[in-house]
């Protein structure tokens, strides 16, 4: 399934071309489509997403530059990418990705087929796949051909344990840990004895459960309500030396730069043995702040600017096709939908926020948000 | 329970939840489902819009009190719903409405956006009204006029109108706001050139600048503001008409003296844009919500936030103060303790055309109360009281030695008379000139104007949290609110308080008649009289 409102590029690309050319313009600023292979919309779009994230950007043109001589793997084939895309002379155009799907194909088997796969699977893939490679190459060990694939279905967050290495021990982190890292604090509070403890974890991405007319905000702070451990649940207290009901909360500790928030659109349903989607509206803000801090939180109050949105279209989460929505370095909007490229207007992200009744069709709706923290 | 898809699941246990009716402490607010206006033959059932996408336009609401030779008054309701814009005779909560008799029924080609009745030159033959539109265009009609567009061509403004008002103790003057930040100063009786007028500007300041139409007689536009970084959603008068608050996407609330274009208070949204403004019945606080799902309270003699709330999911899309249930000091029992049905006094109703009667104005408004409506389709009831505002007891807002009058009594300041349509400021002189170097000029002025824009947009960056402009969570009180109910399947998109009920209208296009506590229907056994005190 496509997107009704695909455009082709032709007279729309020159007029495009023109109005972006008139704005002041940061020296690597291009705006390329990326081909489709069969299905690799879920690939294009968090792609887009991620090269409009600049300090990411950054980070990957300079990994080439510093790894000239490196084997191929997944980043330098992605590096390779987005050099291209900079090094191109014209500011509009189309790119084919196909090393770099062909290197995904053969660096992880999951996606190595024509099906439509999950983005958000991708994008922690891809994440945990670069974190891992540096970590790797910093040890003086070669590229990480151990990775496995995140297995499926996806538990409700993925937490990898960025900055510990498979003995448990600490390493240096990396760049991506730098840029995407954040820490949860998981507060549990014996509601016998009332010692509290608390675990911190690090992450990625966020996944939050979502809800009919909620916005970002109230999603989050749903995502760190307090949960109560009883009966089956019940915790084991270490003071108590036994098992007590317990209250449990997840906040934030520590904000990354660049957050990143999966929306749980994809829910199993048992009596269907299979994935549905939620295209409830959940209204997502240009500039945002975290209600759920934790206490000890270093820098509860900082700002994000939204950077890029993943769009999921369709009906379900191996069906249905992948479009982003980005912010520019000049604050121009575009829409990417594979190789095509579009304006939108600043007002027209929230066409993306979400249907209101099930009647209602072609549901398009945020599944990803990037946030970028203001400087 | 078998499911075909996740969303029919969640909508179907959601209708379970909306509430028809919730508590105060002066009693029971009742939904009357029959006494609801809407377009004429909507399809019955939760879903009005079935199979269609609900018009993505707000449905707003404007309603005003107009003499009647019968019955001493009567009020008119006017809204809009996709292209159609109704005015009916509002029966409140007397007569169900007869929604295939209204007053007035239009149907444009472009969507209404936003309206608003002239409170001087309405009667119940007719009413002045403005309509602004999606496209940029609005409509100024007169009961004995043919309506008249304005900016068709989108010289004046190519972006949507989001808010209109007259301008309080006018019949001819209005305000027109557009999603671009510009708000247009008009008078109808002057006259509009096919041209864009040139400007020049008059004042300027943190966020805003206003310029004035430069030509020997005076013409429309008569002035330009351009107000923050990107749209303008709402603004609103004060009751006592002197001042302007705007609410803009760039997250600031801006308090103007109305008549001489002066900023004296500004704040900032925790994050994200500002979406609607509301003024407390003495004109002493603001009150502004939107994208962060907080409502911020302003005060206008302190110039700083003195209390925010949080209660919404949401954003936030209408908020209302009650002059009904807002106490005066002269009650004697506080209103956090009594128990009793409903407060012991009241304000005069916010309909009412006349300004309050001097006697009312030595009384001081205690208790607050307010009410906030949202995209997550929930109503929430919110209370200030006295004891809160001394609560907050941040330093005082930048701005705040501007004050040159004293401090601000809304009630004591008598209607507003109408502004003189020429700036008292003496302008420099411009002597002859050929049209080269007016159009070097107006080039000029193009650069001027986007430095100072840029300029502007600079000055939106400097409202550092924990500032008084944009206080930290912690050091102001956070009031929970007093109800917070689901009332509608749809967003909830504005509410305006009436004497003996609350008018809240829905995304899909129905306004709602909540009847207030103590007030009884015609057919229940209690009279009528009881409860039409006003
Ligand atoms: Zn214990």
């Amino acid at each position: 399934m496509f997107r009704l409102k695909k455009l082709g590029m032709g007279n729309n690309a020159s007029q495009l071309e023109k109005e972006l050319g008139a704005e002041p313009i940061s020296a690597n600023e291009r705006y390329y489509g990326l081909v489709n292979f069969g299905n690799t919309c879920y690939c294009n779009s968090v792609l887009q997403a991620l090269y409009f994230c600049r300090p990411f950007r950054e980070r990957v043109l300079q990994y080439r530059v510093e790894n000239k001589r490196a084997k191929e793997n997944l980043l330098s084939c992605l590096s390779d990418l987005f050099f291209n895309i900079v090094s191109q002379k014209k500011k509009l155009g189309t790119i084919a990705p196909k090393k770099f799907i062909a290197r995904l194909r053969k660096e992880n088997e999951a996606f190595d087929n024509f099906m439509q796969q999950d983005a958000h699977e991708f994008l922690n893939y891809l994440l945990n796949y670069i974190g891992d490679t540096l970590q790797a190459e910093k040890a003086g060990l070669n590229s990480p051909n151990g990775t496995s694939a995140p297995s499926k279905p996806l538990p409700a967050v993925e937490f990898r344990n960025g900055g510990l290495n498979s003995n448990g021990e600490k390493v240096d982190l990396t760049w991506i840990h730098e840029i995407f890292q954040g820490t949860l604090t998981n507060e549990t509070k014996c509601l016998n004895c009332e010692t509290v403890s608390s675990k911190d974890e690090d992450f990625l991405d966020l996944s939050v459960d979502i809800d009919q007319h909620t916005s970002l905000s109230a999603c989050l702070r749903g995502f760190s309500s307090t949960e109560t451990l009883s009966s089956e649940q019940k915790y084991f207290c270490e003071t108590c030396c036994a098992k007590q009901e317990a209250t449990k909360c997840m906040r934030l500790k520590k904000l990354p730069k660049i957050l990143a928030i999966h929306l749980k659109r994809f829910k199993y349903v048992d009596q269907l043995s299979r994935y549905t989607k939620l295209s409830y509206r959940v209204v997502f803000p240009l500039e945002l702040r975290l209600f759920n801090t934790s206490n000890d939180c270093l820098n509860p109050e900082k700002l994000y600017d939204l950077v890029a949105v993943v769009v999921h279209c369709g009906s379900g989460p191996n069906r249905g096709h992948y479009i982003s929505i980005v912010k520019t370095s000049n604050n121009v909007w575009l829409l990417f939908d594979d190789d095509v490229v579009e304006r939108i207007e600043p007002s027209a992200v929230e066409d993306f926020y979400g249907l209101t009744s099930d009647l209602q069709k072609n549901s398009e709706t945020g599944y990803i948000l990037f946030y970028q923290t203001r400087e | 329970m078998a499911l075909s898809n996740m969303s029919g699941d969640a909508s179907s246990q959601s209708t379970l939840d909306i509430k028809q009716h919730f508590v105060t402490r002066e009693g029971y607010y009742r939904n009357l489902p029959t006494y609801e206006y809407s377009r004429p033959n909507r399809p019955s059932g939760i879903h009005a819009f079935t199979g269609s996408q609900p018009p993505n336009l707000p449905v707003k609401i404007s309603l005003v009190r107009v003499p009647d030779d019968d019955t001493g008054y009567a009020d008119r309701i006017l809204f809009n719903v996709g292209r159609e814009i109704f005015l009916y005779a509002f029966k409140s909560i007397w007569e169900a409405p007869d929604l295939s008799r209204p007053v007035d029924r239009q149907i444009h080609k472009a969507l209404p956006t936003c309206h608003d009745i002239n409170r001087l030159n309405c009667s119940a033959q007719g009413c002045s009204t403005v309509v602004g539109f999606n496209t940029g265009s609005f409509q100024v009609s007169d009961p004995r006029k043919e309506p008249h567009f304005y900016n068709e061509d989108r010289l004046l403004d190519k972006t949507k109108v989001t808010c209109v008002k007259w301008v309080p103790g006018s019949t001819q003057q209005l305000l027109v706001g557009f999603a671009s930040g510009q708000i247009l100063h008009c008078d109808d009786s002057l006259p509009w050139s096919s041209t864009l007028p040139s400007y020049q500007a008059h004042k300027h300041g943190d966020g805003f600048a206003v310029y004035t139409c430069k030509s020997r007689t005076p013409r429309n536009p008569m002035y330009r503001w351009t107000i923050g970084e990107g749209s303008l959603d709402a603004f609103a008068f004060s009751p006592c008409s002197k001042f302007l608050a705007t609410a803009s996407h760039d997250g600031f609330l801006r308090v103007f003296l109305f008549e001489t274009f002066d900023l004296i208070g500004t704040a900032k949204s925790y994050f994200g844009g500002l979406l609607c403004v509301g003024w407390s019945p003495d004109s002493k606080f603001v009150c502004a919500a939107g994208e962060d799902d907080l409502v911020h309270l302003f005060s206008i003699d302190s110039r700083k936030i003195v209390a925010r709330g949080r209660g919404h999911r949401s954003w936030i899309t209408a908020v209302a103060f009650d002059p009904m249930t807002s106490c005066l000091a002269s009650s004697s029992v506080p209103a956090s303790t009594s128990n009793g049905p409903v407060p012991p006094s009241r304000l005069p109703v916010s309909n009412s055309k006349d300004p309050p009667a001097p006697a009312q104005t030595a009384q001081r408004i205690i208790t607050y109360r307010f009410a906030t409506v949202g995209q997550d389709t929930q109503i929430c009831l919110w209370e200030l009281t006295d004891d809160i505002v001394k609560q907050s007891t941040y330093p005082r807002g930048r701005g705040g030695s501007l004050m040159i009058n004293g401090p601000v009594s809304g009630l004591s300041v008598p209607p507003k008379s109408v502004p003189a349509p020429a700036p008292k400021r003496v302008l420099p002189l411009i002597g002859n000139r050929s049209a080269a170097s007016a159009a070097a000029k107006s080039k000029k002025e193009e650069q001027e104007r986007s430095a100072q824009e840029k300029k502007e947009k600079e000055e939106v960056n400097k409202a550092p949290l924990g500032s008084p402009l944009c206080p930290k969570l912690e050091d102001v009180p956070l009031l929970e609110p007093l109800v917070c109910k689901r009332i509608a399947p749809e967003r909830l998109n504005d509410i305006v308080f009436h004497d003996d009920c609350i008018l809240i209208s829905t995304q899909e296009g129905v306004i709602m008649t909540w009847c207030r506590p103590g007030r009884a229907l015609p057919n229940d056994s209690s009279s009528r009289q009881n409860s039409c005190s006003n």
